[in-house]
């Protein structure tokens, strides 16, 4: 491997270097977190480049604005994972991106994302690996939706006709799944 | 508690933690957990498992990505990771020169000296060891991450696959659709035995996707024109029926004057299948002279939609079978069914 290596550092090191703006934070919070934040964003954008771009306007809002982040709220992760996917869902809900679509811009998958708001809905789009299959349908319909498709609950609910206790409640059983394969 | 369970068993703090509630909802999640250390616990558990979660779905972005974003960032300072300063130094013992020979004096002094050398060794050793740990470790991520990626690809490319078959099987498999799908079907195969080579594939995949999506839009735009003939409110279709020729005869026609189309529907046809030296004819009626629109062959196995000339000004469309190639005119007795184009 030709890979340099990559730094690390605790979480509670990375937050007082973070609020220093010191460089060092910035490569040891881009070499911790940017795979598993980019793995989100490109299941949601289903793009390669466009992934790119929100990765990198994640990352420089995540900089700008880390002094709104705090640790007792939760997770520094949480927190980060919460501002990639909003950025990446407010770009397929974009006007810009739906025209993109319209104009036959054939970039991978569009066909499934002009599917996220209106017709039937695709699993094996997602790309996730197999640990999703360890979930039910119907929990994996809902992690779906919810993390990658950016529904609230309530949208989810509408779109799949069910109460919204029950959506709540396959939500809840969805992550306590993949909470029982992770330990 | 029984609420505390209720509460935790509801689905809020999940909700919670994928940031899709209100302010408010919001505040008062922080406030049980704040109050309640179950709540606390049970949100830290949510929130790890989604971490790990995505650490487990994790893409290593382009290696070059990182530079390009390390440099979009404003720091305060920027001096590279101050590594301690080698604070350890090594400790001198003195010995006095001796002035009688102690053998035991110097066995000691010697004894010290690689006791505080081996410790010096020894810290050195587990250092190493604590990093190459690290690196394992950070190896161990990359590998997965990157087979994530490859995972990620294929699966794409499987998609395209698919979508790439299911246009073609949906679409007219005029000659163009066809040779096509004959096309892709050998770029396929010629994919799946580069497969084998790990390494060139990444780089090849690129350049198919590329070919695939513009072959991919071509076949879009064709049934772009299917569908918007269907969908138009200005097209007419109309049903050719059946002449005494051939009584149980008919066939549909789709039909737009404003946009110069014209297809027939063979799949809703009931025309018999023609031999080989013979094809069906079909012509439009204009003021009371018959103009030939091309001819069509009805097998066994046919498409869908075909598309013929269009004509202005028709008043009837009629089939008649002819001579491999058509006729100048049509041989009026061996019509087949016929329609007029208003109601």
């Amino acid at each position: 491997m030709t890979k340099k290596r990559k730094i690390s550092l605790s979480e509670e090191e990375l937050i007082v270097a973070l609020r220093q703006r010191e460089k060092v934070a910035a490569e040891a919070l881009y070499d911790m977190y940017s795979a598993s934040l980019f793995g989100v964003i490109i299941r949601i954008v289903q793009n390669n480049e466009l992934a790119e771009d929100l990765l990198q306007e994640t990352f420089v809002k995540i900089w700008n604005s880390f002094s709104s982040y705090s640790p007792d709220k939760g997770r520094l992760f949480t927190w980060m994972v919460n501002i990639a996917r909003n950025l990446s869902i407010d770009k397929i809900r974009s006007k810009d991106f739906k025209n993109q679509i319209k104009n036959h811009e054939f970039d991978l998958n569009v066909t499934s994302i002009d599917a996220s708001r209106n017709t039937s809905y695709k699993p094996e789009l997602l790309g996730v690996k197999d640990l999703v299959d360890k979930l039910r349908p119907e929990q994996k319909i809902i992690l779906d939706l919810v993390y990658f498709k950016g529904y609230t609950h309530l949208e989810a609910a509408d779109e799949l006709s069910i109460p919204l206790g029950t959506i709540k409640t396959r939500l809840r059983m969805a992550i306590l799944q993949l909470r029982k394969y992770f330990n | 508690m029984e609420d505390i369970k209720l509460y935790i068993e509801s689905g809020i703090l999940e909700l919670y933690v994928l940031g899709d509630l209100t302010s408010a909802e919001r505040l008062n999640v922080e406030d049980m957990a704040r109050n309640y250390p179950e709540v606390q616990k049970e949100l830290n558990e949510i929130a790890a498992t989604m971490e790990q979660f995505a650490v487990e779905n994790a893409i290593e972005p382009h290696d070059n990505l990182r530079s390009e974003i390390l440099g979009q960032l404003e720091y305060t300072r920027t001096n590279p990771i101050t590594s301690q300063q080698a604070t350890t130094d090594t400790k001198v013992v003195s010995l006095q020169p001796a002035r009688q020979t102690n053998f035991y004096k110097y066995a000691f002094a010697a004894s010290v000296a690689l006791f505080l050398a081996s410790l010096v060794a020894l810290f050195n050793t587990y250092n190493q060891l604590q990093e190459s740990r690290q690196q394992l470790v950070s190896l161990q991520q990359q590998n997965q991450s990157f087979a994530n990626r490859v995972n990620f690809q294929e699966n794409q490319l499987n998609q395209y696959k698919q979508q790439l078959s299911n246009k073609a099987n949906s679409l007219v498999p005029g000659a163009d659709s066809v040779r096509s799908t004959v096309n892709n079907e050998q770029q396929l195969i010629a994919l799946q035995q580069q497969n084998q080579n790990f390494s060139k594939r990444l780089a090849l995949q690129a350049g198919e996707l590329k070919n695939s999506k513009r072959k991919l839009a071509v076949l879009e735009s064709q049934s772009n024109n299917i569908v918007s003939i269907l969908s138009d409110s200005t097209s007419r279709f109309i049903r050719l029926k059946g002449l005494p020729f051939s009584p149980k005869s008919n066939l549909m026609i789709a039909w737009n004057p404003e946009k110069n189309e014209l297809w027939i529907n063979k799949r809703a046809s009931t025309l018999p299948a023609n031999d080989p030296e013979h094809q069906y004819q079909l012509w439009a009626i204009t003021k009371l002279k018959p103009v030939s629109l091309g001819v069509f062959d009805i097998t066994k196995k046919d498409s869908i939609l075909q598309k013929m000339t269009s004509v202005e000004g028709a008043t009837a469309f009629a089939v008649t079978l002819e001579p491999r190639g058509g006729s100048e005119k049509p041989t009026l007795k061996q019509m087949v069914v016929m329609g007029l184009a208003h109601k």
